[in-house]
């Protein structure tokens, strides 16, 4: 059994756009004709209906904002979110009423079938997208828009699309999703193989390049094996270096000719290495030499002996001190008897004496008191300054004593730092003596003797030394540099493995080269044949679309509207052409028609792929304006059109122009039974909305029935 | 020519007819004979002439003709869907014809005309009257299994058999070409 497609049986805006409170429509009927003036609505319902199934509008899309929801919700309804509710027939018995919300898109969508729980959210759209069979890889919204809705703005975009999205959309109409989903798996494909197919390559020219490299490699050091001089030579070279010097003695030189040159090699590099550290180490024992003074270890003695006596005068002085303190002490106490004498003593006399009656005079009294004490302040001045001159006598003593010891300190120090240096001498002496006996057993030398001892020939030691080590460093140089035979034997195995690896890796780049054919081959004829093939299924749309263009009859010479495919650089197209036949003559619509032909053109397009696609998913059409600027011979075309798009279609017609609701109204005015039309007219609108007027045309059945040619006269 | 006139007359007479058109042919005041057909929508007559200057000079007849059989019948509901169709087997001879073409098409006075110039044979018929046909359904199903026939298409191409159909089953089983 057929299936049958999705039908609106009615439909309910609230604060939707031009609808601020809520509208009932009835679109229970094959037909339905909405007419009112510009901004009455007409739009904003076929919105709603674009809003409800799809939850966005494509025609805003570059405009929204997710701050700005006005496109959706009424602006009269301060925020209140926009509701689009509507009862679907399905077929076969089924009805569902779906429900969108929101204040932007896509709002939130609620499924309602009887007997069914209600769906909410994502299963609600999943269960909405299914009522129309529309596959999961196809675009909703594109197939929607390409073949059941059409809007106002984008009636052209099916002339006006990029070739390519033109393609993209006519092969998903003409349902060959499946082998452009294969076609991109061979494009796929092919890249894949481009891809391995340079890594290959690359590969391998890396190998080759190592290779090369290791041969060029192998030359240079077969070239410095053929440049090696003997190590005999280079050992007489290095003998001839080191034979003036002073510490080996000359002539007495060792064959040793059957010693290897890396063994002579390692053994110079680290005669060399001691050598060096050896310098290094004379270097820094000579500067400490300089820097130390030279000790007078002989005066030693007698600075100890001062020391002792300037301690014996320092004690001396000390008991000196001691003594005059006990002086001063005995002084300073006599001195406060007499005071306490005088003060007991004084304020007992009077002014004159009881006796004599003579008068007092207290500083008489006082100096008689004084010299009967023997005068106590004389004796109390002296200590004081005896005990002056003993503290200061004790100072001095100490200040020598504390001087003497710092110097001896010091000369002790000088004495001890110079027999660790003399320890540190001896110690390098013996590294250079051992250093220079090894370089003497290595190189066939003989040393001359014990270095001498004196420590001022370090300078001259460590010229030598200096000399030696350059020596040793040039031979080692000349030994290093021409001693590669194990160099060379690595050499030429990493050439025989890069050779081997190229040989593995030419055969894989071989092979992914050939993979990468195939694949592009392959890609060229797939590429060809799914424009071929969608050539093909077009041509059964081809008729469709000629049918309804010829029905509108836009242009009177350019009859015949239809797509060409072709490949352009690599890539499916589809071109829409206008021809006449008789004149041989054909070009792209949009360059040659009119603005208002080109919008027949566009209508025809859309008409017939919706008609095409057949009416098992969207069993509905709904075409908001479509006639703008059309004249009365395309309007009558348009009309007659309907007419069979109502026998397999519910078609939803907006129209401002009153004359064409009139037309539309005449033409699809119900002729058989079960035919039902139902007209909306929107008017008066104001922030509430638009006042709506619904009504359903009489049935002009019998006018079908009523033959002009009747009885006898019919054929 | 009459002859060509004739078939495509009984032509015009045969599509209309299988599409439920109550049929008469009568003749004009010329004495040409033309085609009147009848449905729930449609009135409409169909004139076939070998020349279009012909063509032209008789329309006024035929559409004087039909109108009053439109005033007769009091068929007042269908005075929007009176059709005279026009057809010439020849093409316009002269600028006058081509402009008299034109301007028929555009002329909705009573009724409307539908023109067409080198009608020769009955698809070229099938055309002029398609308004009055039911629109055309595609001549496959379109749902036809798409990879089959690109399938067929690259072996016509000259892929090999054998990798075409190991492709198309690893594309059926994975969705892709990994490993294939």
């Amino acid at each position: 059994m057929a299936r049958e497609g999705v039908r609106f049986r009615w439909l309910e805006v609230t604060g939707f756009r031009g609808f601020r409170d809520t509208a009932h429509f009835d679109l229970d009927a094959s037909a339905v004709i909405i007419s009112g003036p510009n901004g009455a609505g007409k739009t904003s319902f076929c919105d709603a209906i674009q809003w409800l199934l799809l939850g966005s509008l494509g025609r805003f899309d570059a405009l929204m904002t997710r701050r700005d929801p006005s496109y959706v919700a009424n602006l009269y309804r301060s925020g209140e979110p926009a509701i689009v509710r509507a009862g679907l027939t399905l077929g076969a018995g089924r009805y569902v009423e779906v429900a969108r919300t929101g204040l932007t898109s896509p709002g939130h969508l609620e499924w309602r079938e009887e007997a069914n729980q209600t769906l909410h959210g994502e299963p609600a759209e999943r269960e909405l997208r299914g009522a129309f069979g529309v596959p999961e890889r196809v675009d909703f919204g594109g197939y929607l828009l390409r073949s059941a809705i059409l809007q106002q703005d984008l009636v052209r975009s099916v002339l006006e699309d990029k070739p390519a999205d033109r393609y993209r959309e006519l092969v998903a109409l003409l349902g060959l999703d499946e082998i452009e989903r294969f076609l991109d798996a061979v494009r796929m494909r092919a890249k894949t193989a481009e891809s391995a197919g340079e890594r290959a390559r690359q590969e391998l020219r890396a190998a080759e390049e190592r290779a090369l490299s290791a041969e060029a490699r192998v030359v240079e050091l077969a070239e410095g094996i053929a440049r090696r001089p003997d190590v005999r030579v280079a050992r007489d070279a290095l003998h001839a270096r080191l034979e003036p010097l002073r510490y080996l003695d000359p002539g007495m030189v060792v064959e040793r000719a059957s010693e290897s040159v890396d063994a002579a090699l390692e053994q110079a590099q680290i005669l060399g290495r001691l050598v060096r550290q050896l310098v290094e180490d004379g270097i820094a024992l000579e500067g400490r030499v300089q820097q130390l003074l030279p000790a007078n270890l002989s005066s030693l003695e007698a600075m100890r002996a001062s020391l002792d006596a300037r301690e014996e005068a320092a004690v001396a002085a000390q008991q000196d001190a001691s003594r005059a303190a006990d002086a001063l002490r005995s002084a300073t106490a006599k001195a406060e008897a007499l005071a306490a004498l005088a003060s007991l003593a004084l304020p007992l006399l009077g002014d004159h004496c009881p006796v004599c009656d003579q008068t007092i005079n207290e500083s008489e009294v006082r100096l008689h008191l004084r010299q009967l004490a023997g005068d106590p302040a004389d004796e109390l001045g002296q200590a004081r300054e005896a005990a002056d001159v003993a503290r200061a006598n004790v100072e001095e003593a100490h200040s020598l004593v504390l001087s003497q010891s710092r110097a001896i300190d010091a000369l002790e120090a000088q004495a001890l730092e110079q027999e660790r240096l003399s320890a540190e001498r001896a110690a390098w002496q013996a590294s250079e003596e051992a250093v220079r006996l090894r370089i003497a057993g290595a190189f066939g030398l003989r040393p001359r003797g014990a270095n001498p001892a004196d420590t001022q020939v370090l300078q001259e030691v460590l010229l030598e030394l200096r000399e030696v080590w350059s020596a040793m460093s040039e031979s080692a140089l000349s030994l290093q540099r021409d001693s590669r035979e194990r160099d060379v034997v690595e050499a030429r195995a990493q050439v025989e493995s890069a050779r081997e690896a190229a040989v593995a890796l030419r055969e894989r780049a071989r092979a992914a080269s050939v993979q990468e054919e195939e694949a592009t081959a392959l890609l060229r004829s797939t590429t060809r044949a799914c424009t071929a093939v969608t050539s093909r299924r077009s041509s059964l749309l081809s008729p469709i679309v000629q049918d309804i263009f010829a029905r509108l009859d836009p242009h009177p010479t350019l009859k015949d509207l239809d797509f060409r495919f072709d490949v352009y650089y690599e890539k499916g197209a589809a071109r829409p052409l206008i021809r006449d036949d008789a004149a041989g003559i054909e070009a792209n619509p949009i360059l040659v028609l009119s603005s208002s032909q080109a919008n027949v053109a566009a209508l025809a397009c859309f008409l017939a792929l919706g008609w095409a696609s057949g009416s098992a998913s969207a069993g509905f059409l709904v075409l908001d304006d479509p006639l703008q600027s059309m004249d009365d011979v395309n309007a009558l075309g348009f009309g007659d059109v309907c007419r069979h798009l109502r026998t397999d279609r519910q078609i939803i017609i907006s129209t401002h122009d009153r004359r064409l609701a009139s037309l539309l109204r005449r033409k699809l005015a119900p002729r058989v039974d079960g035919q039902v039309t139902k007209t909306i007219d929107l008017g008066s609108w104001s922030e509430a909305g638009p006042i709506v007027e619904q009504s359903s045309l009489e049935s002009e059945a019998a006018v079908g029935e009523a033959r002009i040619l009747t009885g006898s006269e019919a054929a | 020519m009459a002859l060509l006139t004739d078939q495509l007359l009984a032509d015009a007479s045969t599509l209309l007819a299988d599409q439920g058109f109550a049929l008469r042919v009568a003749d004009l005041s010329s004495g040409r004979p033309w085609l009147l057909a009848e449905n729930e929508n449609f009135l409409i007559g169909v004139l076939v002439s070998d020349e279009v200057s012909t063509l032209l000079d008789e329309e006024p007849l035929a559409a004087a003709a039909l109108a009053e059989l439109v005033r007769l019948g009091q068929a007042q509901s269908k005075q929007w869907d009176v059709y005279l169709v026009l057809l010439a087997t020849g093409q316009p001879q002269t600028s006058e014809d081509e402009r008299g073409l034109a301007e028929l098409q555009y002329n909705l006075r009573a009724l409307r005309r539908l023109v067409g110039a080198g009608v020769r044979d009955a698809d070229q018929m099938t055309h002029a009257l398609a308004s009055f046909l039911p629109l055309r359904k595609p001549a496959a199903d379109l749902e036809l299994a798409a990879l089959e026939a690109l399938a067929e298409e690259l072996v016509v191409n000259g892929v090999d058999p054998g990798v075409v159909a190991r492709y198309i089953d690893v594309f059926r089983q994975q969705g892709s070409l990994d490993g294939a």
